[in-house]
């Protein structure tokens, strides 16, 4: 039973997964930047390459990573788009083309006037330098504009500018002259056949199997989940580093909410409406609304501060203790620095958990196998601890799973005010890099950890409590 | 019932509390660019009488321009004036004091033209007066409330209510109304998203897109009408709505939002707010369903079927004013959720451009500092914790009304 529990499970937990990375896909293809050309180092400016060296170094750069091949297995878009777009180099170019593309709908007139341009500015390269260097700095100047401009009016403005421009120098003419013609040639063929047309139909094409998408699904179903953009560590290892801190972090504030939060909630249900009961709501009531940064924050200064006498915490501490560290020197070093994220990152779990225990336990005890326990004359001892606990307690196994997002959330934070080295500092550091591997595989990771933790709960249920009937789980929802 | 109900509300004195406390918080929001104002109210300036504070408002609005005299409309404090009255607060959340760089404390002597201009809270570390921040910050937190709300409350209240009122077999579509649906939604995603409109802002697109899979539905209701829609099947929306919430669930929101705001171009405290509602409507949706399943099993619903109602006017009349008071909660606890999580991600830097003053972004100058500026962590944090715990008392509040 527990065997085609756990298949069924699983078919919901894979599509889920695959939604989940198609999102961190889709995230990823946002991104403002070109990853290529910032791997390939094109984006710096002492880069002193020429544009061919460039598009070959982009192409090279593209073939290795991959992104010379589609995004997705098919696209959707409007007739005119071509669907070899992600062949062309440059982030911007693309931009540009498209930029131009939308304003015309004629993609062959488009790319045949954008390739003028280029030709321009390779015809530049190849002229001699003469004396008429004026002229050329200004041909110069209107290509490099063309290159990334798409407006109308100023491609217009740029191109009489151009025909301004005499080329009177005998050695300089053969090298422009026909360029600067099929340009203007181009730009008029661009403007007099627009297709507007085909930008309103619609258009679905297959793009095949080998796909950038089908790639990175492939290596992250293997486990590999890519490389760090900064320095070439595998994403993985970075993670399973942070969580060296991450876990026992979040493992010993979960601990200590179950072993501070069930008694609390037991006293609590038992002496329901005293003025015990009321005090711990009212405080917890206050608690939920302090957000634990601030706690976390107001907690740092505090004692780091060298004022106020408590300084017994190092913000740097963590970060020298090597990963050999014997535990004496673990303990004497880690251990007080450890203390206070513990504490923020616990109360957020202890609130939830002395409501939950609280509630659950009132509700066995208002039951009426617990009266019906008390009328045969069973001690209140026997009446709380043997039946009403044994029920209330059931329902909180499976809710550790509802607060796996909380923890991971709660680390980010936390770990961040107090630097701590661990998978939340991870994150934000490899925000502030751009580190955008890291960033998608923490996202994964952290949705695949919380799947896991529910599927290991509704398995640990069906465990302690053999009426739950994991058959019908499904049918009742 | 209704005034049962709210007599119930009024009863607790916390409830009550929070109540004024609500309204103190959107006076002070609505008002704070007539409260903290580094323009003056009315100056006089070589005899001509001017009203820079209402004039900027029109100007803001390209409904006016600058007088001569006023301009140019930055500086304000070194302009000359005959005489001048200022709002309550004589500086604007942006206005940098460069006689109290450097985060002044409430306590410590400042120097000053008059009372009025102490910085009675003190300043940030680049001298702007931290009041008129909080003032502001009081305006982004309702911003963040109002927006993500808004967002989640449609999605949360259309799907959760679909879900629950429908159940896995209540809904039988037929098969031309299936193909209708699979033909419009990409049809609408197309004409909405996709085409390169020349003008038209996003305002433009979500109206074609809506006014398209309106366009389908109404297709689809003309064709039952006439009999040629063909068999009708149940659609399971009930198991589709729960496995989309599953899935949501499972992603950390911070870290979600995290990502996306770093990724955006401009990163601005809206789109993160509309974010904050596309992921937060699940809560919503949860509550709303189960209020849905229990009234559906209700007799009067029954009656009003067998009375012959038309399903929309079940569900819009009779369903939802009795699910109003749960939808009302988890909007509450919403609002104050959504409030931490942008002062969470401010804290952190992202997704606020740098002029833009949150309660978070006030505190967010302290993190890897070591001076014990106290008054940048403490009156931000108060101001956040009030807030949360304004809404969560209203949240507790309505539930104890409404006898749960």
């Amino acid at each position: 039973m527990i065997w085609s529990y756990l298949f069924r499970r699983l078919l919901v937990i894979i599509p889920s997964l695959l939604l989940i990375m198609a999102l961190v896909f889709g995230l990823s293809r946002l991104l403002p930047e070109d990853p290529v050309a910032a791997l390939a180092g094109l984006n710096n400016e002492d880069n002193t390459l020429d544009e061919q060296s460039r598009e070959q170094a982009y192409r090279q750069k593209a073939a290795i990573l991959g992104m010379d091949k589609p995004a997705f297995y098919f696209n959707f878009q409007p007739a005119a788009y071509p669907d070899t777009l992600y062949r062309i180099p440059f982030k911007e170019r693309r931009k540009t083309l498209l930029a131009l593309l939308d304003q015309s709908g004629n993609w062959p007139a488009t790319m045949a006037y954008y390739r003028t341009v280029l030709d321009l500015k390779a015809a530049l390269r190849h002229a001699p330098d003469t004396l008429a260097v004026e002229q050329k700095a200004k041909i110069l100047d209107i290509a490099n504009a063309l290159q990334y401009n798409s407006e109308k009016g100023e491609i217009e403005k740029q191109l009489q500018g151009l025909q301004a421009v005499k080329i009177n120098d005998s050695a300089l003419k053969p090298y422009l002259a026909n360029a600067t013609n099929n340009l203007q040639k181009a730009h008029q063929y661009w403007l007099a056949n627009p297709k507007q047309g085909l930008l309103y139909q619609p258009s679905l094409r297959w793009q095949g199997f080998d796909n950038q998408f089908h790639d990175w699904l492939k290596n992250a179903l293997k486990g590999n989940l890519g490389t760090s953009n900064i320095d070439s560590q595998p994403v993985w290892d970075k993670i399973s580093q942070g969580l060296r801190w991450t876990l026992p972090l979040g493992l010993t504030s979960l601990l200590l909410s179950y072993l501070l939060g069930i008694p609390l909630g037991v006293m609590a249900a038992r002496r329901r409406g005293s003025r015990f009961d009321r005090i711990l709501n009212s405080t917890l009531f206050l608690l939920a609304a302090l957000p634990s940064f601030w706690l976390a924050m107001v907690l740092l200064l505090v004692f780091t501060n060298p004022n106020l006498g408590l300084n017994f915490v190092s913000i740097t501490a963590l970060n020298y203790l090597s990963n050999d560290a014997s535990w004496g020197e673990w303990f004497d070093k880690a251990l007080p620095n450890l203390l206070l994220p513990v504490l923020c990152t616990t109360y957020p779990l202890l609130i939830v958990k002395v409501m939950q225990m609280r509630s659950s336990m009132s509700q066995e005890l208002d039951s009426e196998y617990v009266r019906t326990a008390r009328a045969k004359g069973l001690s209140e001892k026997t009446v709380v601890w043997k039946h009403a606990f044994r029920n209330a307690l059931f329902p909180q196994i499976t809710l550790f799973a509802n607060l796996l997002p909380h923890i991971i959330a709660g680390s980010v934070i936390v770990e961040n005010i107090f630097n701590v080295p661990g998978m939340g500092n991870l994150l934000f550091e490899s925000l502030g890099v751009q580190d955008w591997p890291v960033v998608f595989g923490i996202l994964i990771f952290s949705a695949l950890l919380t799947m896991l933790g529910v599927l290991i709960a509704d398995l640990l249920y069906a465990w302690v409590d053999p009426r739950v009937n994991l058959e019908e789980t499904k049918t009742t929802a | 019932m209704k005034a049962a109900l709210w007599e119930r509300f009024w009863q607790k004195k916390a409830t009550r509390r929070a109540w004024t406390g609500l309204k103190v918080f959107l006076f002070l929001a609505l008002l704070a660019p007539l409260l903290a104002n580094e323009r003056p109210l009315v100056c006089k300036i070589e005899k001509q009488t001017y009203w820079p504070l209402f004039r900027g408002m029109l100007c803001d609005w390209n409904l006016a321009s600058w007088s001569d005299a006023l301009l140019p409309p930055t500086d304000w404090a070194e302009k000359k004036y005959d005489w001048a009255l200022y709002t309550l607060i004589p500086y604007s959340p942006g206005t940098i004091d460069r006689a109290a760089l450097g985060a002044k404390s409430p306590l410590e002597p400042q120097q000053v033209k008059t009372a009025q201009f102490r910085h009675w809270l003190g300043t940030d570390l680049s001298g702007r007066d931290l009041t008129a921040g909080l003032l502001h910050g009081a305006r982004t937190a309702m911003l963040v409330g109002l927006v993500s709300m808004l967002v989640a409350g449609f999605l949360g209240l259309l799907l959760g209510g679909l879900a629950g009122y429908y159940g896995d077999t209540g809904l039988r579509i037929s098969r031309a109304q299936l193909l209708l649906g699979l033909l419009f939604l990409p049809l609408a995603i197309f004409y909405g998203f996709l085409v390169p409109y020349s003008s038209g802002g996003m305002a433009w697109r979500i109206l074609v897109f809506l006014t398209l899979l309106i366009c389908g539905w109404l297709l689809g209701r003309v064709l039952k009408r006439i009999g040629g829609a063909g068999p009708e099947r149940a659609f399971p929306i009930d198991s589709l709505v729960l496995r989309v919430i599953e899935i949501l669930d499972t992603i950390p929101d911070l870290i979600l939002i995290m990502a996306i705001a770093a990724t955006l171009k401009e990163p601005s405290v809206y789109y993160i707010m509309a974010v904050v509602g596309l992921i937060n409507w699940t809560r919503i949706a949860r509550f709303v369903r189960a209020e849905f399943l229990r009234i559906k099993s209700l007799t009067y619903i029954d009656a009003a079927k067998v009375l012959g109602f038309s399903e929309l006017r079940i569900i819009w009349r009779h369903a939802m004013p009795n699910a109003l008071g749960p939808f009302l909660v988890s909007l509450a606890l919403g609002i104050a959720a959504a409030i931490l999580l942008e002062s969470t991600i401010s804290i952190l830097g992202l997704g606020v451009r740098a002029d833009q003053v949150t309660w978070g972004s006030i505190m967010a100058q302290l993190l890897g500092k070591h001076d014990l500026d106290w008054w940048l962590a403490l009156f931000p944090g108060l101001a956040i914790f009030l807030t949360v715990l304004l809404f969560n008392t209203l949240g507790k509040g309505v539930r104890e009304a409404l006898g749960e």
